[in-house]
């Protein structure tokens, strides 16, 4: 496919397949809030408390959330399976995305420093998201859904080649 | 930079022996004046006031004791306030570090590391400029704060820190200040004579920009004083002895706002450095007219006035705030870029710019993390073009006192941008970096390595596709946009951060893809739209690899120790 073209050779990896079905519980959780939001003076206005508000607004905005969360529902599993990343000789590679496909390159020497975090629902799966941090604002990529032992560990192996190849500003 | 409470001191013996040093006592005043004149105001305006009200003349006069008493006492809890805040404020600058102290109940301790200065400027604003005070301010580049801020300081005390701060950091390793034994070549000869050629090397050079040194004052009377002193610790001005200290006075004040600094160190071209490039004052003005806001405004503005003639359409007075704003702007950016001067020295590239807010800033060698040369269509007549850079820590605050301070020329000739590139960037990894230049600016085919944007990204970008590109050098990568605004933008490429390819679904299927540079935060933009999806590939696997080889072969964090010549250097140790 052309999209492999803008990414570099290396030794590519796959991120935990169970990182579907965080996205997919988080989506649930986001679609019945915004469900709920959106209903709210809906009901009022069948509880007669609120007689003046039209019907219509809440129907329409109910069935966007409801598009919105079964486009995202599909695109999921893409999504997890194209992203990627490698540990090449002398930088990091991330990429991800299927319509909107990026792919970034970190030489090892750039890195300040490595976040790794897990919010609880990434906790209840085992999994975690690892975080790069240069001194360029708009060069931080993220790999979301390792495993916590395999985070872990990329983050030891990028501090132990970051310092190796420690580069002045 | 880092922000504690308490003083965080080296194992060593060193740091502990320099002694802490007090700033020069009317800095709270300058600080603060603003509030005090706000609190008299504030307080005053209600007393006058009531003296117009009837029977007030009365009451005012009945009341005169308390107000006059109430006044004094106001003034000396002011005068007292501000002389505790004076004593508790002191730095000093140890061989690793500048530590800073404030604060009287919130203790303040701010400290930059030395080998991480990006850049040191001088700013004398109005008022301390007056009492022959300037500004010190570092950029350090490790955590991205605001910039450590030396705040007042005698002028030529505050010159003579500069130059000893630029030689620690360069390395240079001695106490006694002074710009060193420039180790560091003039840009004309290049650090690896018979390599690539430094810019500038052969492009036709512009009278005054060539002439060496000492362009003569035109203040003859100044000539006593500032060129004939060595040692930039004994910097004071040397008048005849006789002359009464408020002729002293009003004479610098008089040399300094004719375009003279009172220390002597960077007016006419002293014996360190050497003027690369002049901005006349037409050619400012000039550029300024010439940017599209007059020429978009102007006619508009005249349309409004005939229809209001006419009798019809928005009142007249509607203009005003926008007049006003526009000639705000202008006289802005007019004020701050006045007299720009750039010269060359061991500490790097030295700016001189600013009509009431003096401004002079140090760049150090090769701390540019990526120059922008621009060329807008108004100016392509003239040939001029603008430098910008994106240096680490300055930032991109585009508002107040630090706006412009990445501009590096703010209009100049080609030959000018070329001379200012030699400093900032001295290995442009190519033998032809004229034609590099030239190229890059005005051309769009694919000479001098430049690899084009593809035919199908012809929808994407219908007008400017044709010149879209990018070259690679051994030591930066050009990338060229624009085709009635032209601009070419060079990063080193020991200064990449990282790399992006970004491709949404119509660039996939027209095969390219944009590719960003990740830079610190500036002005300059440094993305390469419309790549063939080969070419993407390719940069993003071979831009690390350069980048790794590039900064093995010259490291410019200290760049006066000593070198064992221009073909070997050794790997400086990276703090």
């Amino acid at each position: 496919m052309s999209k492999e073209l803008i990414d570099p050779p290396g030794d590519w990896e796959r991120v935990s397949p169970r990182l579907v079905a965080v996205q997919e519980i988080s989506n649930l959780i986001t679609s019945v809030v915004f469900l709920a939001i959106v209903a709210v003076p809906l009901v009022l206005r069948r509880l007669d408390v609120w007689p003046g508000y039209p019907e219509w607004i809440s129907w329409t905005l109910g069935a966007l959330v409801l598009l919105f969360g079964a486009i995202e529902a599909i695109v999921v599993p893409f999504r997890v399976r194209n992203m990627r990343y490698a540990l090449r000789a002398d930088d990091l590679c991330v990429a991800r995305g299927v319509i909107f496909h990026q792919s970034e390159v970190i030489p090892y020497g750039r890195i300040q420093y490595v976040d790794v975090k897990a919010g609880p629902l990434l906790r209840a799966f085992g999994l975690c998201v690892l975080q790069v941090h240069t001194a360029s604002p708009d060069a931080h990529p993220q790999i979301d859904g390792l495993s916590r032992a395999d985070g872990e560990r990329l983050r030891d192996e990028l501090a132990r080649r970051g310092e190796e190849r420690l580069a002045g500003l | 930079m880092s922000d504690v409470v308490d003083p965080r001191s080296e194992p060593g013996g060193a740091e502990a022996e320099v002694p802490w040093q007090r700033v020069h006592p009317a800095t709270p005043y300058l600080r603060g004046w603003l509030a005090i004149v706000v609190i008299f105001f504030a307080a005053g305006r209600q007393w006058i006031d009531g003296i117009f009200a009837p029977d007030g003349l009365q009451d005012v006069r009945s009341a005169l004791p308390w107000i006059v008493g109430g006044g004094l006492g106001v003034l000396a809890l002011v005068v007292a306030v501000f002389w505790v805040q004076w004593r508790f404020m002191s730095y000093r600058v140890t061989p690793k570090y500048v530590q800073l102290r404030r604060g009287v109940l919130m203790k303040q301790e701010r400290e930059a590391r030395l080998d991480r200065v990006q850049a040191v400027d001088i700013a004398r604003p109005l008022l301390p400029r007056l009492l022959g005070l300037s500004e010190l301010r570092f950029e350090v580049a490790d955590g991205g704060e605001s910039a450590l801020k030396l705040e007042f300081l005698k002028a030529a005390d505050a010159e003579a820190l500069r130059v000893r701060i630029l030689a620690l950091a360069a390395g240079a390793r001695h106490d006694a200040a002074g710009p060193g034994q420039a180790n560091w070549p003039a840009p004309g000869t290049g650090l690896g004579t018979g390599g690539p050629a430094p810019f500038g090397a052969d492009l036709p050079v512009a009278p005054g920009g060539a002439a060496s040194g000492h362009p003569g004052d035109p203040g003859g009377g100044a000539g006593t004083a500032p060129s004939g002193t060595a040692s930039p610790l004994g910097g004071q001005l040397s008048g005849p002895p006789t002359e009464s200290a408020a002729a002293a006075w009003a004479r610098r004040a008089a040399e300094d706002f004719a375009g003279h600094d009172p220390a002597g160190r960077v007016s006419g071209g002293t014996e360190d450095e050497r003027i690369v490039a002049q901005v006349p004052v037409g050619r400012l003005v000039g550029s300024l007219l010439l940017t599209v806001g007059p020429w978009v405004a102007l006619p508009l503005i005249a349309a409004i006035v005939a229809l209001n003639l006419v009798g019809w359409g928005p009142g007249v007075f509607a203009l005003v705030p926008i007049v006003l704003g526009g000639v705000a702007g202008l006289w802005g950016s007019f004020n701050r870029d006045f007299g720009f001067r750039a010269a060359v020295s061991a500490d790097g590239l030295r700016l001189r710019h600013g009509l009431t807010n003096s401004n002079h800033r140090t760049v150090p060698p090769g701390r540019v993390q990526a120059v922008r040369l621009r060329r807008p269509w108004l100016w392509r007549h003239f040939g001029w073009v603008s430098v910008q850079a994106n240096i680490a820590g300055y930032g991109n605050d585009q508002s107040g006192d630090t706006a412009g301070r990445s501009v590096m020329l703010p209009v100049g000739t080609l030959a000018d941008a070329a001379a200012v590139l030699a400093v900032l960037l001295p290995e442009p990894g190519t033998p032809d970096p004229g034609g590099l230049l030239r190229e890059g600016l005005e051309g769009s085919s694919r000479e001098k390595g430049f690899e084009c944007s593809p035919r199908s990204a012809r929808i994407l970008s219908p007008w400017a596709w044709g010149r879209q590109g990018f070259a690679v050098t051994e030591r930066v990568l050009a990338v060229r946009t624009g085709r009635l605004g032209r601009d070419l933008v060079l990063v080193p490429h020991e200064r990449t951060q990282g790399m992006r390819a970004v491709q949404g679904w119509l660039a996939r299927s027209l095969g390219v893809a944009e590719v960003r540079l990740s830079t610190t935060a500036g002005p300059v933009n440094t993305g390469i739209p419309n790549v063939a999806a080969a070419a993407a590939g390719a940069l993003l696997d071979g831009q690390v690899a350069r980048a790794v080889a590039a900064a093995a072969r010259d490291d410019t964090n200290h760049w006066l120790a000593a070198r064992p010549g221009p073909g070997a250097h050794p790997r400086e140790d990276r703090a």
